[in-house]
């Protein structure tokens, strides 16, 4: 078999929408035995957060993440760029600075290693413009290749972006478009052109870190990444129960041809299982199946998803737009009753 | 009725490939091995207006039944029958297309543009301003060909300062395939300058041209 055939097997529905439906994880993680307690875990899975932050002195502290998945793309030196910009997004989504990361690899025994040399090669290209040293890693075999990072960063305690702190008042900021779910596997099925495809790969490759840079400068409330629970999963993530989002519908962004490719449907399994998660916690005030689509839709090194006070927002989205990607403001947080299911309206 | 077997298949596969079978078909019927694939197939049914009906036959076995509204689902299984089904795509399959769906863009494999001059009719002036709006009013088109295809003089308005350039680049972006003929590309001199659409040879162009339900020319 030669190297472009076997290569396209690289594919198989990937990405970000590989992952378990945030329904089914919370089932399981509640059933875990709890770890000791340590006051020095900041950050632990019981926010829900991006990543583990461990304090180790009273100056800095570390942050722990990991992601790896099945690849979306058929170029394995894409998807080597793609899946390390997803993984090392988590540190910066905290507001780190990244230090050392480790390869992921799951590889089949008969594949041409030559497929895994330029999925290993995108990855550390991306690890050294993080500014992260490639300091190892772990290979295994596996019947799909599946690639990723293990990602050690650090940051001042007292800087450190939770999800889950965002404030009556406050204005949301996504940085990166969204339907880069849709567009891809619209692509792998032969239905996305190669323009809206072009697009969500140079979406997907760019790192947050340019973005995360900026916002860091500023105090805003709260930040994640957008990633395989969609831009309403992690929205809803951040709003925890007790405040509410109302989002302008039509100030999200979007790949538009991602817009198009809904309403054909072109649909995953992974923006269904975020649509059922999410039921009853979001209202659509208009009638638009397809930017419901887009809402729900696993994005794969998606955006930044930032909370800020509405008088920061305009001088750090103006700051935002300094990058090649463009941000935009995209609704705002207020108090939600407890007896309110609804926390995410989209008007 | 068309029937799909679309085990081991994921989303959307399964979604496009009922579309696709539902465009000739008033009626459907789909298996699939996820209860998030029914979910799907359900809001592609309700958002056309079409009747959805599901029954799991085992714990990874779900069979769909989507039917037009109104529709017994036998009417067109004698059209199926018959040797002109290869039309599968062309607008004769328009009229059984709900109104939900006419709405949007389609693409038809039933259609090709050839374009074979750089003037529409005869007269320099007129001429050039008609192709121009000829290619404009393509954008405007609720099925877009599959591909265009230019040769001869025709090559002129894939080039970068060509009027049509950027109209080219919406119907591209909207799938539809355009393609130069590479002989005439290089009789004008035009290899730097195309802005849009791929090389092709004469052999695809013929191939494509015999293969095609119709061909519009302007």
């Amino acid at each position: 078999m030669d190297e472009k055939t076997q290569a396209e097997q690289l594919i198989v529905c990937g990405g970000c929408n590989a992952k378990i439906g945030p329904g089914n994880l919370a089932e399981i993680l509640k059933k875990l035995p709890t770890s000791k307690h340590d006051k020095n875990l900041l950050v632990g899975y019981e926010s829900t957060d991006d990543a583990a932050v461990y304090q180790i002195d009273r100056n800095t502290a570390l942050i722990q993440t990991l992601d790896f998945f099945p690849s979306m793309v058929n170029d394995p030196y894409l998807f080597g760029k793609i899946a390390a910009a997803n993984a090392l997004s988590d540190v910066f989504a905290m507001g780190g600075d990244v230090l050392t990361a480790l390869n992921i690899v799951c590889f089949p025994e008969n594949m041409d290693v030559k497929i895994l040399e330029r999925i290993l090669k995108g990855g550390a290209e991306k690890v050294s413009e993080a500014g992260g040293i490639l300091a190892g890693g772990h290979s295994i075999h596996d019947r799909l290749p599946k690639y990723g990072l293990s990602v050690m960063g650090r940051v001042a305690p007292d800087k450190i972006l939770k999800n889950n702190m965002v404030a009556d008042g406050d204005v949301l900021i996504l940085t990166k478009p969204l339907g880069v779910g849709i567009v891809t596997t619209s692509y792998g099925a032969g239905e996305a052109s190669e323009a809206a495809f072009n697009q969500a790969v140079t979406s997907m490759t760019t790192l947050n870190k340019y973005a995360a840079d900026i916002i860091r400068q500023y105090s805003v409330s709260s930040c994640t990444d957008v990633t395989g629970f969609g831009l309403a999963g992690h929205l809803s993530e951040m709003l925890h129960g007790e405040f509410k989002a109302q989002l302008t519908a039509e100030n999200i962004p979007m790949i538009p041809e991602a817009y198009n490719y809904a309403e054909e449907f072109l649909i995953t399994a992974g923006g269904q299982r975020n649509r059922n998660y999410l039921k009853g916690k979001i209202e659509f005030n208009l009638d638009d199946y397809a930017l419901e689509e887009i809402v729900f839709d696993p994005q794969t090194s998606g955006g930044l998803l930032v909370s800020v006070p509405a008088s920061v927002a305009p001088k750090l989205l103006q700051e935002l737009n300094t990058l090649e990607l463009q941000s935009a403001i995209i609704g705002h947080v207020t108090k939600k009753a407890s007896t309110d299911d609804v926390e995410i309206v989209v008007n | 009725m068309e029937k799909i077997n679309a085990l081991g298949q994921a989303c959307p596969i399964p979604i496009i490939r009922t579309k696709k079978a539902l465009r000739n078909n008033d009626s459907v019927q789909i298996v699939v091995d996820s209860d998030i694939s029914t979910q799907n197939l359900e809001k592609m049914a309700k958002q056309l207006g079409y009747s959805y009906n599901m029954q799991q036959l085992s714990k990874e076995r779900f069979q769909v039944d989507i039917k037009k509204q109104g529709s017994t689902g036998e009417n067109k299984e004698t059209a199926q029958a018959a040797p002109v089904a290869v039309a599968e795509d062309s607008d004769e399959a328009m009229p059984h297309v709900e109104q939900a769906e006419l709405a949007q863009v389609r693409l038809s494999q039933g259609y090709i543009v050839v374009v074979n001059t750089d003037i529409m009719g005869r007269g320099d002036d007129l001429g050039r301003t008609l192709l121009k709006g000829f290619i404009n009013s393509m954008t405007e088109q609720d099925v877009l060909p599959e591909y265009m295809i230019f040769y001869n003089a025709g090559v002129k308005l894939l080039a970068k300062d060509s009027d049509s350039v950027e109209d080219l680049k919406v119907l591209a972006d909207n799938g539809v395939k355009v393609l130069g003929c590479g002989a005439c590309v290089n009789f004008y001199h035009l290899e730097d300058k195309l802005g849009v659409g791929d090389i092709t040879n004469m052999f695809r162009i013929v191939e494509l041209m015999r293969g095609s339900q119709r061909i519009v020319r302007p």
